[in-house]
C-alpha cells in the first residue's frame, strides 16, 4: 500500500528565528489559496523573540486538506541546523532545497531524492535585501514547483506596500534572483508540482482568526483579555475589529481581571469572550464559579499549549481537558466545546456564543497551538445560514400583575414577601429570563452567594437543593439539545472504533479514511462537545464495540478516561506528549494492533 | 439622568428611599450602617433613578452592601469587583456604577484592579468603608491595619506597615480622592454626592468602624480625633499627598486632590468613533475579504 496521496504537497521551511521563516510562509499561503488551493500550514517556532529554530508548514492539495500528512515532499532548510534538525521528515525520495555549504565531516548524504543548493543569502544580499533571504527562496520554490511567481510579486506588493517602495522593490528583486538562480543554474531533476488551484480564490484564517471571527459573527462586542502565547492573535484581531463595530477590547491588567470584565460586561448586555492558555484558565478557575452561581454567560477560550506551569509555550499539547471540564470548586456547570479544525473553531465558536447567551452559562472552548497558529482555507461561510441565539429579556407584567411564578420557594423568616424581579425563577429548563442594569422595574442584585429566585442570599438547605437542581438543570437542557453532537465516520457494525478530540480528530479522520480505503471495518467517533457530552449518541454509537483507540495530546489520557470510565469500553489510549501533534503513520498501526487484537479475541 | 421609575411601589418604606426590603447583617453598630445612610441620602439628591444605579462589590462584611439597596447590583469575589465593574460600565456607559467594599477587597485581594481602575480614570465611584480588620472572617489583620495590632493571625502584633489608601490612589491616578467618616453622614453624603459629580475614577475612603474586631478603633476612639480640612482640594498629586501625610495625629476628612483628565470610557468612545472615521464600519461580508 502507498498511504502518500501525491495530489497533495507538503513542503517545510526550516530557519532560524528572525529569517523570515515564517512570513515566506504566510505569503505562500496567502497567495496559493488565491489562486484556488486548497492549504493547511503548521508552524512552529522558538518562545524567544529571535534566534532558535523556526519551521513553516505548507500541505496544499485539490481538495480540504485535514491534516499534515506524515513526510514532507520539500524542505526548504535555510541553514546547516534546519537541515539537521528536519531531514529525517522528508520523504526518501524528496527534494531539498538548502543554504550552507556541506563539508566532509557533515556531507548531505541522501540514497534518493534530488537535492539542490541555492544560496539564498548571497543572493539576498546582492538584491539589497538584508532580511530577503525568505524571498529569495520563495523565488526559487516557485520556478521548482512550478508556482506563479506573479502571484508572490503581488503578494509582496500587498505586504510590503505599506512599508515603502523601496522594502517592495528589493523584496521583489530577492524573489526573482530566487528564480532566475534555478533557471540558469539547475537542472530540474524531480517530480513534485504545486497543484493547480481551480481559480476559486479561497480565504485562509488561522484558528486564532477564526475564533475572532466566530466571535463577531456571534454579536461579541466586548472583549478582555491578557497577552499570552499562543492565545494573543485573538486579542489583536479583535483589537482592530471591534472598535469598527462599535464594540470594546480592554487588554486588563492581568487573566483574572479579564474574565471578570467579561462578566460586569455579560451582566449589563453585552456578548463576551475573553482568550488564554492553560496558565490563565487556571487563573479564571473562580470567576467562573461565579459566571455559574451569578448565570452570567461568558465564552472562554484556552489554546492550549505544553504545560504545566509555563512549560513549552510555543509547543501544542491536548492537556487542560481535565481542568476545563473538572476544575470547577463545587457543582458550577460549564460547557466544554473543542475545535478539531480551522472551520470548526469558527462553527465552534459561534456556537459557544449561542449556548453561553441561551444557557447563562460559561462555555469554556479548547483551542490548541497548533490549531491557534495553523492557517487553513475553507470555504466562505453563508451568513444566511448561521443561527445566531439572541436573547428575550424579562419584562414587567401588564397591568400591574403578579410575576409569573412556578413551584415557589417558601419564604422563610427575614424574608419578605414583596413583588420583586425573580431574576432566578425556576423553570425545567434551569434558564430564567434575566433584565439588564438600565431596565425600570426588574432590579435585581447577580451574586456569588446562594440565593433564592428572588436572588437574595439564602443559606437553608431546601433553598440550596432547589437552586444547584436549578442550575443542574442546565446541563440536561444541553444534552438535550446537543444529545446528538457526534461526528461517526465508518461501518456502524464495527468492533474496533477510534475516538479523539480537537485537532488530534482531524489527524485521525486522515488515518481512518486511509484505513477505510483499505477495506477495514472501523468506525470513528468524535464528539462535537465534551461537557456534557453526549451519551445518548456516544452510547449508542459505543454499543456493540469492543475496543476503542483513543490518541490525544497529553501524557495521561485525559480523554481516554472519559471514555473508559464513563462508557465502559476497552480503551487503547495513544498518547503523544512532545510538543508536537500526532501524524496519521503514527495512528495506523495502532489502529491495525487493535483490529489484530479484536480479531484474536 | 431620570428621576422616574416604573417600578412597583415597595410597601413600608419611604417613597424616595431607595433601600431594600433586606436588612444588613452587620454588627449592631456598624459603621457601614452609616454610609448606607450617607449613600442612601446622596442618591436621592442625585436624582438617580434605582434601575440606572449598579452597586458592584467584592467580598467582605461591607461587600453585601447592594443587598441592601433596591437597584441593580452584582456581588461578586473577593477583590476583583473594580474590574466587573469596568465591564458594566463599558457596556452601558448611562450607569452609574459604583464600587463598594472594605480595606482588605481594595487594598489586598484587590490592589492590582483598584490601581489599574484609577490608572484608566474610568468614570465611577469606589468606596472603601476601611475598619482595619478582616471582620466576616473574624478579625484578622488587614492590609490598612497598624502595626503591632493583635488579630487571631497577628497573636503576637502586627509587623506590617500599613497602606494608605489615599496615597495610593492618588499615586495610581485616580482624579478625585477624599476621605470620609461613617459617623459624619453629612459630610460623606457631600463628599459621595462631589465624587459622583465629578467624571472619572472617584475614591472615597470611608473611616468605617468595627467594634467586634478592632476594639482598638471603635468610633468611641475616633471621637474628637477626626477632623475636617480646611484646605481646598489640590489639583497637583504631590501637593495633596503632602496634605496627607503632613497631617498629624487623629483622622483628617475632605476631598484631598481632584483634577480632570479623558475617562476612560470617553477615551473608548471616542478611539471607536475616530476608527470607524478612518475606516468605516465593515460588514461581516467585508470582514470575510480580509482573509482573502
Amino acid at each position: 500500500m502507498k498511504a502518500r496521496d501525491t495530489r497533495y504537497v507538503c513542503l517545510r521551511i526550516a530557519g532560524e528565528g528572525g529569517e523570515g521563516v515564517i512570513s515566506a510562509g504566510e505569503l505562500l499561503t496567502r497567495v496559493a489559496a488565491r489562486r484556488g488551493n486548497h492549504v493547511q500550514t503548521f508552524k512552529t517556532f522558538p518562545s524567544e523573540v529571535r534566534g532558535g529554530m523556526a519551521v513553516f508548514q505548507i500541505r496544499t492539495g485539490p481538495e480540504q486538506v485535514i491534516s499534515q500528512g506524515d513526510y514532507l515532499d520539500v524542505l526548504v532548510a535555510f541553514n546547516r541546523e534546519g537541515y539537521d534538525r528536519n531531514i529525517a521528515d522528508l520523504e526518501t525520495d524528496g527534494v531539498l532545497v538548502f543554504d550552507f555549504e556541506p563539508t566532509e565531516e557533515a556531507p548531505v548524504r541522501r540514497r534518493r531524492g534530488v537535492d539542490y543548493h541555492v544560496p539564498m543569502g548571497e543572493l539576498a544580499k546582492e538584491a539589497g535585501a538584508r532580511f530577503g533571504k525568505n524571498m529569495v527562496a520563495l523565488g526559487a520554490v516557485a520556478r521548482l514547483f512550478g508556482f506563479p511567481l506573479e502571484g508572490l510579486r503581488e503578494g509582496i506588493r500587498r505586504k510590503f506596500g505599506k512599508k515603502s517602495e523601496a522594502v517592495v522593490t528589493a523584496n521583489l528583486r530577492a524573489l526573482d534572483l530566487g528564480a532566475r538562480y534555478v533557471e540558469e543554474h539547475l537542472e530540474i531533476r524531480h517530480e513534485v508540482r504545486f497543484p493547480e488551484g481551480d481559480g476559486n480564490p479561497r480565504i485562509v484564517l488561522s484558528g486564532n482568526e477564526a475564533i475572532a471571527f466566530g466571535a463577531v459573527t456571534a454579536g461579541c462586542r466586548f472583549y478582555a483579555g491578557y497577552p499570552i502565547t499562543p492565545a494573543t492573535g485573538v486579542m489583536e484581531w479583535l483589537a482592530r475589529v471591534l472598535p469598527l463595530l462599535d464594540g470594546d477590547m480592554v487588554q486588563a491588567e492581568d487573566e483574572i481581571a479579564a474574565i471578570c470584565m467579561c462578566l460586569g460586561a455579560s451582566f449589563a448586555g453585552k456578548k463576551v469572550m475573553t482568550a488564554t492558555s492553560g496558565p490563565g484558565l487556571a487563573l479564571m478557575s473562580e470567576a467562573l464559579g461565579l459566571a455559574a452561581m451569578a448565570e452570567v454567560g461568558v465564552v472562554v477560550v484556552d489554546v492550549q499549549r505544553a504545560g504545566p506551569s509555563t512549560g513549552m509555550p510555543t509547543k501544542a499539547e491536548q492537556g487542560d481537558l481535565n481542568l476545563a471540564i473538572f476544575g470547577a470548586h463545587s457543582t458550577a456547570p460549564r460547557v466544554v466545546l473543542a475545535p478539531i479544525d480551522i472551520e470548526d473553531a469558527f462553527r465552534q465558536t459561534v456556537n459557544a456564543f449561542n449556548i453561553a447567551t441561551k444557557y447563562q452559562i460559561p462555555v469554556i472552548l479548547l483551542s490548541e497551538q497548533s490549531l491557534g497558529y495553523c492557517q487553513a482555507s475553507m470555504p466562505r461561510p453563508d451568513f444566511g445560514k448561521i443561527d445566531v441565539f439572541e436573547e428575550e429579556y424579562a419584562t414587567v407584567p401588564e397591568d400591574g400583575g403578579d410575576w409569573p411564578r412556578v413551584d415557589e420557594i417558601t419564604v422563610g423568616e427575614g424574608y419578605p414577601m414583596t413583588p420583586i424581579f425573580p431574576r432566578y425563577i425556576r423553570y425545567d429548563s434551569g434558564v430564567s429570563p434575566r433584565s439588564l442594569p438600565g431596565m425600570p422595574g426588574l432590579e435585581y442584585r447577580a451574586t456569588g452567594l446562594e440565593h433564592d429566585e428572588y436572588a437574595r442570599p439564602r443559606y437553608d438547605p431546601e433553598n440550596r437543593r432547589a437552586m444547584t437542581a436549578k442550575r443542574k438543570a442546565k446541563y440536561e437542557s444541553i444534552r438535550r439539545e446537543y444529545g446528538g453532537a457526534v461526528e461517526v465516520i465508518g461501518y456502524p457494525d464495527a468492533e474496533v472504533a477510534v475516538s479523539a478530540w480537537g485537532t488530534t480528530a482531524s489527524v485521525m479522520r486522515h488515518a481512518v479514511l486511509r484505513k477505510l480505503n483499505e477495506g477495514a471495518r472501523i468506525k470513528a467517533i468524535f464528539p462535537k462537545i465534551l461537557s456534557p457530552m453526549p451519551d445518548a449518541a456516544m452510547e449508542r454509537h459505543l454499543s456493540g464495540v469492543r475496543k476503542v483507540v483513543v490518541c490525544e495530546m497529553n501524557d495521561t489520557g485525559q480523554y481516554a478516561k472519559i471514555v473508559r470510565h464513563r462508557y465502559h469500553k476497552e480503551v487503547q489510549a495513544v498518547l503523544k506528549d512532545r510538543g508536537l501533534p500526532f501524524k496519521p503513520s503514527e495512528i495506523v498501526p495502532q489502529i491495525d494492533a487493535a483490529l489484530e487484537e479484536v480479531v484474536r479475541i | 439622568m431620570s428621576t422616574e421609575t416604573t417600578a412597583p411601589a415597595r410597601a413600608g418604606r419611604s417613597a424616595k428611599s431607595l433601600r431594600s426590603d433586606l436588612k444588613p447583617v452587620w454588627c449592631p453598630g456598624c459603621g457601614d450602617y452609616g454610609v448606607i445612610a450617607g449613600l442612601d441620602k446622596a442618591l436621592q439628591e442625585l436624582g438617580y433613578a434605582r434601575h440606572e444605579i449598579v452597586f458592584v462589590s467584592g467580598i467582605g462584611c461591607s461587600s453585601r452592601l447592594p443587598y441592601f439597596f433596591d437597584t441593580y447590583g452584582f456581588h461578586t469575589i473577593h477583590g476583583r469587583a473594580p474590574a466587573v465593574a469596568l465591564g458594566v460600565k463599558l457596556a452601558n456607559p448611562k450607569l452609574h456604577v459604583i464600587v463598594v467594599g472594605g480595606d482588605g477587597d481594595f487594598f489586598s485581594i484587590g490592589t492590582n484592579h483598584m490601581v489599574h481602575a484609577a490608572r484608566r480614570n474610568l468614570d465611577l465611584t469606589a468606596i472603601c468603608m476601611d475598619n482595619h480588620v478582616y471582620g466576616l472572617t473574624k478579625g484578622q489583620v488587614s492590609p490598612t491595619s497598624e502595626r503591632d495590632f493583635l488579630t487571631g493571625s497577628t497573636p503576637y502584633g502586627s509587623v506590617e506597615e500599613p497602606v494608605n489608601p489615599l496615597v495610593l490612589m492618588i499615586a495610581s491616578g485616580a482624579t478625585f480622592v477624599a476621605q470620609s467618616y461613617a459617623a459624619n453622614v453629612k459630610h460623606l453624603r457631600e463628599t459621595i454626592v462631589a465624587a459622583e459629580g465629578h467624571p472619572g475614577f472617584s475614591f472615597i475612603n470611608v473611616i468605617s468602624p468595627c467594634h467586634t474586631f478592632n476594639r482598638e478603633k471603635d468610633f468611641a476612639y475616633y471621637k474628637g480625633r477626626v477632623s475636617v480640612t480646611e484646605e481646598e482640594a489640590k489639583h497637583d498629586r504631590a501637593e495633596a499627598i503632602r496634605v496627607i501625610l503632613t497631617h498629624g495625629e487623629g483622622e483628617l476628612l475632605g476631598t484631598f486632590y481632584e483634577t480632570r483628565r479623558p475617562t476612560y470610557d470617553g477615551s473608548l468612545a471616542d478611539l471607536r468613533r475616530r476608527a470607524r472615521e478612518r475606516h468605516g464600519v465593515p460588514t461581516l461580508e467585508e470582514i470575510l475579504e480580509s482573509f482573502a
